[in-house]
C-alpha cells in the first residue's frame, strides 16, 4: 500500500513540468472512471439493453460480503436498459430507464424510471426502486476476547431488510408565469437489521443479541406552484407526510414500538426586484407534527401510550444586492420557533410528560467580490442565538420518586465565519482556498424538584465547541488530455466543558487527495485516484484510562489508491482493468488488549467488451472483492459475469 | 414568534401588491436606450442553426415563451432588445455569447431564473451561488457556454451527474458502510438540493434532510438527546460513508465521550453525572455505551435512553 502511495505522489508531481500547454482550467475537474457501473450501462440518450449472467463465489464470511455488496446467493440474472424517444412533431420526450435482477429472499430488486416532457407545457417523472440490505451476523465492535481466531458467536440467520420506494411528480405550465406542481412518494421497509449487534450486559465474548425489526412506511403528498409577474416571483408548497409502522429490538430486552406520525407543512416564498440590482426575498413556513404511539419494554413487560406534537414556525427576510459590478451582498434575518408537548401514559396515568419551547434568531451577511484580477472572494458571517426552555415531569412511576420535575434553560450562541477564494493562476491551473471558523457556546441552567434532592438526570452543563477548517484544491490541466486535481482538507475541533475545568476533547482531521484522468492516446486512457486521511479524537486533561479499559481515543488512518486503464485494442475490442486498495487502521486504543484495528479492502476489475455487430456487443468481466482484517470478517468474493448488450 | 410570522406574511402581501410593471431583467447590462424588441422571427432569419438546435426544447422560438409580465418573448428574453443588431446587419448591440461569458455565474443564472422562478427564489442560498458556475454548467447548454458537463438527463444513475465535478466524494462512497449512491439506490439529490441551501422555512434544514427518511428520530421525545435536537446528526454520523457500522464517526466509546467525558471516569466517579453506579466494570469488559443506552436518539421511557 505504501509503495502504491509513493507511486501516486510521483505521478502527481510529474505534470508540474508540463504546465506550459494549451488546455484551460475552466473545464471540468478530473473525472473518475465508472468503476461501480454494471456491464452495459451507458451514459447518453441512446436506447440500449443489456442482459447479464452473474456468478457469485464467496469464501470466508459470506454474510459480511453480502452486507458490503448487497449480494447473497450464487447465481444472478441482471439486466439494464434505457429507452428514449423524441417526437419530431410535438417535441414530446419519453424516457424509460431501469436496472435490476433477482435477489435472494425477496425475488427481484432494482430501479425503474419513467419520464416524459412536452417542453414548456408539462413534465412527469415516476420512479420505483426495490432493494435489499443484508447484515453481518456477528459484532463489528471490537472486544478483547474476539481476536482472530476464533470468530465470535454469530446469529443463526442472515438479517435481511428489504425496502421499496416510489415517487411521482408532475408539473404543468398553466400560463406564462404560472406553473403548478404536485407529487407523491412512498417508502416502505420490512425486515430485520443487526447493526452493532450488542445488548445490555452483552459484551466481551457473549453472543450478539440485539437484532431490530423495522416494518414501516412513509408517504408524502404535496401540491404547489410558482407564480411570477413583473418584478414579483413566488412559490407555494403544501404537503402532508405520514409515517407509521412497527420497530423493535427483539432479543435480550425487547422494546417494541408502534408509531404513527402525521406532519402537515405549508411554505411560501416570494422575491421582489426592488431595483435591477436589488432583490428582496421572503420565506415563511409552518408545520405541525403529530405522534401517536404505543411502546412496550423491559423484562416486566411494561406498556405505555405516547401522545406528542411539535409545531414549528420559521420566516426569513433576505436581500440580494449587486453593490457594484464586482460586489454582491446577501443579507438575511431568520426567525424560527418550535414547541413540543409529549405525554406518556401507563395504566391510565401519566408516566412522563415534557413541554419544550425553542426560539432561534439567525442573521447572515455574505459578500462576493471579484475586484482582484482572476480571483473571486467570498466572505460570510452568520450569527445565531437559540433559546430553549424544557420542563420534564414524572407524575408517577412505581419504582422511582413520583412527582419529580426538572427544568432546563439553555442558550446557545453560534458564530460562523468563512472566507473562500477561487483564483485562476494560469490558463492551466485554478486554485480554490477556503477557511471556516465556527464557535458554539452553550449556557445551561437547570433546576430540579426531586424527592431525593439530586438532579433527575444529567446534562453537559456549560460547554463550548470551536472548529477551524481549511480546504485547498488545485485543478490543473497540464495538457488538454490530462486533467489533474489535488487537494487538502483539514479540520480542528475542540470541545470544552466549563464545569470540567481543564478537560476537553479534540478532533483533528487531515486529508489529501489526487485525481487524474489521462487520455494518453486515442486508444488508451489511464486514470487514478488516491487519498490519504488521518483522523484523531483525543481526551485531553483527563486521567488515562485503566489498562483494562479500551475504546476511548480514536486515531484512524485511511489510505485509498485506485489506478486503472481502458484500452481500445482494436476497433471492436476494448479491455478495462482497475485495482482499488483501501487500507484502514485505528491505533487510538493503545491501552486496549487489541491495540490496533487494521483492515484492507482490495478490489479489482477486468473487463473485456467485444463489439460483435454494430448494434450488438458481448462483455465478460471478472471482479474480486477482498476484506482482510485483524478481526474475523475476512472474505474473498469472486464475481464472474457474461453480458449481451444491444442498442436500438 | 407569531409576531415574526406576521412580519413575514405582511411583507409578502406588500410585495404582491407592489408587483406591477415589467421587470428590467437586463438591468446589469448597458442596454442602449434606443434598443427595442423585434421578435424571434427576425432572429430566425439569420440564425437557422440555433433555431434548429432549440427546436425540441422549451426554448424553441416557435413556442414564444416569454418572461412573465415583461412582454418579452423568445430569443430576446436572454439576448435583450435586438433592434440595433438587426438593423446593423448583425453588428449592432445584443447580448452575445461573449457578453454572457463575461458575466458572473450569478448574472448568467439570472438570465435563466427570470423564467425558472422556483430556482430564482432559493438559488441565493444554494452552495452553487457565487461560485462562478451557472445553470448551463450543469444543464449543458453548450451553445451558450461551451460547458463539457453531460446534462443530468444523460444518466441512468442520477448521482453520476454530480460526480462529474464532485469526484472526491467517490472515495467516501467506496467505504464499507455507506449510503448506496454509486449503486443507484439513492441519489445525491435525495439529500442535497443543488438549487437551494438548507430550507429557510424549516426549524433545522440540515437535520430535516435526514429525518425525511428516518422520521423515527424526529420524536418528539420526552427525553431527547441534545445532539439530535440541538446540534446535528453529523455530530455522530458520516452520511456519505464510514468504516464503522451505522455510519458512525468512530467505533469506540470515544464517540460518546466527545461530549460526555468526565475528569475521572474510573470507579471513583460513581454517583456523578455518569449515573447512579460506577461504569468501570462495564468499560473494562469492552462494553460500548450504546450497548445499554440503546435509544440514543431519544426515549419516552428512560431519561438515560436505557430500556429497562
Amino acid at each position: 500500500m505504501r509503495s502504491c502511495l509513493m507511486t501516486i505522489v510521483a505521478l502527481a508531481a510529474i505534470p508540474a513540468f508540463w504546465l506550459p500547454t494549451t488546455a484551460g482550467a475552466d473545464e471540468l475537474p478530473a473525472q473518475v472512471q465508472r468503476i461501480w457501473a454494471p456491464d452495459g450501462d451507458q451514459i447518453g440518450q441512446t436506447s440500449h439493453a443489456t442482459a447479464t449472467l452473474l456468478v457469485n463465489d464467496v469464501r470466508g464470511d459470506q454474510t459480511k460480503a453480502a452486507e458490503d455488496w448487497s449480494l447473497l446467493g450464487d447465481i444472478f440474472g441482471y439486466g439494464l436498459f434505457g429507452y428514449h424517444r423524441l417526437d419530431g412533431v410535438t417535441s414530446r420526450r419519453i424516457a424509460w430507464r431501469g436496472a435490476g435482477g433477482n435477489v435472494e429472499g425477496s425475488g427481484l430488486a432494482g430501479d425503474l424510471g419513467f419520464a416524459t416532457t412536452l417542453p414548456g407545457v408539462y413534465g412527469v417523472r415516476i420512479n420505483y426502486s426495490a432493494h435489499d440490505l443484508y447484515y453481518d451476523r456477528d459484532s463489528e465492535v471490537r472486544a478483547a476476547d474476539f481476536q482472530d481466531p476464533p470468530a465470535p458467536p454469530a446469529l443463526g440467520a442472515t438479517p435481511h431488510l428489504s425496502w421499496q420506494r416510489g415517487a411521482f411528480d408532475f408539473r404543468y405550465q398553466v400560463a406564462d408565469g404560472l406553473q403548478i406542481k404536485l407529487g407523491a412518494s412512498d417508502l416502505r421497509r420490512d425486515g430485520s437489521k443487526a447493526s452493532l449487534l450488542r445488548g445490555t450486559f452483552v459484551h466481551g465474548d457473549s453472543p450478539p443479541q440485539v437484532q431490530a425489526v423495522d416494518k414501516s412506511r412513509i408517504n408524502e403528498f404535496w401540491l404547489g406552484g410558482t407564480y411570477s409577474t413583473g418584478r414579483l416571483a413566488s412559490e407555494l408548497r403544501l404537503s402532508f407526510r405520514g409515517s407509521d409502522g412497527a420497530r423493535a429490538y427483539v432479543a435480550n430486552d425487547p422494546h417494541e414500538r408502534d408509531e404513527e406520525r402525521k406532519e402537515y407543512q405549508g411554505r411560501l416564498a416570494a422575491a421582489y426586484d426592488v431595483t435591477p440590482a436589488t432583490r428582496l426575498l421572503v420565506h415563511g413556513g409552518l408545520s405541525r407534527l403529530e405522534l401517536l404511539g404505543n411502546e412496550s419494554w423491559g423484562r416486566q413487560g411494561r406498556a405505555a401510550a405516547v401522545d406528542g406534537d411539535t409545531e414549528t414556525q420559521a420566516g426569513q427576510l433576505a436581500v440580494v444586492s449587486r453593490l457594484n459590478p464586482v460586489t454582491v451582498l446577501r443579507a438575511s434575518a431568520r426567525f424560527s420557533g418550535q414547541q413540543s408537548d409529549v405525554r406518556v401514559d401507563e395504566d391510565q396515568r401519566v408516566l412522563y410528560a415534557a413541554d419544550r419551547t425553542r426560539d432561534r434568531q439567525e442573521y447572515r451577511v455574505l459578500v462576493d467580490n471579484a475586484s482582484l484580477r482572476d480571483t473571486r472572494l467570498r466572505l460570510q458571517y452568520r450569527y445565531s442565538k437559540t433559546n430553549q426552555e424544557n420542563t420534564t415531569a414524572q407524575d408517577d412511576r412505581p419504582d422511582w420518586n413520583p412527582g419529580d420535575t426538572q427544568t432546563l434553560d439553555q442558550e446557545a450562541t453560534r458564530h460562523d465565519l468563512a472566507l473562500t477564494s477561487r483564483t485562476r493562476l494560469s490558463r492551466q491551473a485554478r486554485l480554490k482556498l477556503g477557511v471556516q471558523w465556527m464557535s458554539v457556546e452553550v449556557d445551561q441552567d437547570r433546576t430540579w424538584d426531586t424527592e431525593s434532592g439530586d438532579p433527575w438526570y444529567g446534562v453537559l452543563g456549560d460547554h463550548k465547541r470551536t472548529r477551524l477548517g481549511w480546504d485547498l484544491a488545485l485543478q490543473m490541466r497540464p495538457r488538454r488530455n490530462l486533467p489533474l486535481d489535488i487537494g487538502y482538507q483539514g479540520r480542528d475541533q475542540t470541545l470544552e466543558r466549563t464545569e470540567r475545568g481543564g478537560a476537553e476533547t479534540t478532533w483533528q482531521v487531515n486529508r489529501v487527495f489526487a485525481s487524474v484522468n489521462w487520455l494518453a492516446t486515442g486508444r488508451l486512457t489511464v486514470y487514478g485516484m488516491a487519498s490519504y486521511g488521518k483522523e484523531t479524537y483525543e481526551l485531553v486533561g483527563v486521567e488515562d484510562p485503566a489498562a483494562t479499559m479500551g475504546a476511548f481515543n480514536y486515531d484512524g488512518t485511511t489510505a485509498r489508491f485506485m489506478p486503472g486503464a481502458v484500452l481500445q485494442v482494436t476497433r471492436t475490442l476494448q479491455l478495462e482493468g482497475m485495482y482499488e486498495g483501501i487500507h484502514y487502521e485505528n491505533t487510538g486504543h493503545e491501552s486496549a488488549r487489541l491495540s490496533a484495528v487494521e483492515a484492507d479492502h482490495d478490489r479489482g476489475l477486468l473487463r473485456a467488451r467485444w463489439q460483435a455487430r454494430p448494434r450488438l456487443a458481448v462483455s465478460a468481466a471478472y471482479r474480486r472483492n477482498m476484506l482482510d482484517e485483524n478481526r474475523w470478517d475476512d472474505y474473498i468474493q469472486d464475481l464472474y459475469s457474461v453480458s449481451l448488450s444491444g442498442t436500438f | 414568534m407569531r409576531g415574526y410570522l406576521r412580519i413575514v406574511v405582511g411583507s409578502a402581501i406588500i410585495l404582491a401588491v407592489q408587483a406591477a410593471g415589467a421587470a428590467d431583467h437586463l438591468g446589469h447590462l448597458d442596454v442602449p436606450a434606443t434598443a427595442t424588441y423585434v421578435g424571434s422571427q427576425d432572429c430566425a432569419m439569420c440564425h437557422e442553426d440555433i433555431v434548429a438546435f432549440y427546436q425540441h426544447s422549451a426554448h424553441s422560438p416557435e413556442r414564444g415563451l416569454g418572461v412573465a409580465g415583461s412582454g418579452v418573448y423568445g430569443c430576446e428574453a436572454c439576448h435583450g432588445p435586438a433592434s440595433g443588431h438587426v438593423e446593423g446587419g448583425g453588428d449592432g448591440w445584443i447580448v452575445t455569447g461573449a457578453v454572457l461569458r463575461g458575466l458572473s455565474g450569478d448574472q448568467r443564472a439570472a438570465m435563466c431564473t427570470q423564467c425558472h422562478v422556483s430556482m430564482d427564489l432559493h438559488y441565493a442560498d444554494s452552495p452553487h451561488a457565487g461560485t462562478g458556475i451557472s445553470c448551463a454548467d450543469c444543464h449543458g447548454d453548450q451553445v451558450h457556454y461551451g460547458s463539457e458537463a453531460r446534462p443530468a438527463t444523460d444518466f441512468r444513475n442520477r448521482s453520476e451527474f454530480c460526480l462529474q465535478c464532485h469526484s472526491a466524494v467517490v472515495a467516501d462512497f467506496r467505504l464499507p458502510f455507506r449510503h448506496r449512491v454509486l449503486e443507484g439506490h439513492l441519489a445525491c439529490a435525495d439529500c442535497h438540493d443543488h438549487h437551494r441551501g438548507p430550507d429557510p422555512a424549516a426549524w433545522d434544514g440540515v437535520n430535516q434532510t435526514c429525518l425525511g427518511c428516518h422520521p423515527q428520530m424526529a420524536g418528539p421525545f420526552v427525553f431527547e438527546h441534545s445532539a439530535v435536537s440541538g446540534e446535528e446528526c453529523l455530530s455522530c454520523h458520516r452520511p456519505h460513508g464510514s468504516h464503522h457500522d451505522k455510519l458512525l464517526n468512530q467505533d469506540g466509546n470515544g464517540l460518546c465521550l466527545q461530549c460526555h467525558f468526565e475528569v475521572t471516569f474510573r470507579a471513583a466517579d460513581g454517583w456523578g453525572d455518569w449515573g447512579r453506579f460506577s461504569h468501570e466494570g462495564l468499560l473494562a469488559g469492552e462494553a460500548r455505551c450504546y450497548d445499554c443506552h440503546r435509544d440514543v436518539h431519544g426515549s419516552n421511557v428512560s431519561p438515560t435512553f436505557w430500556d429497562r
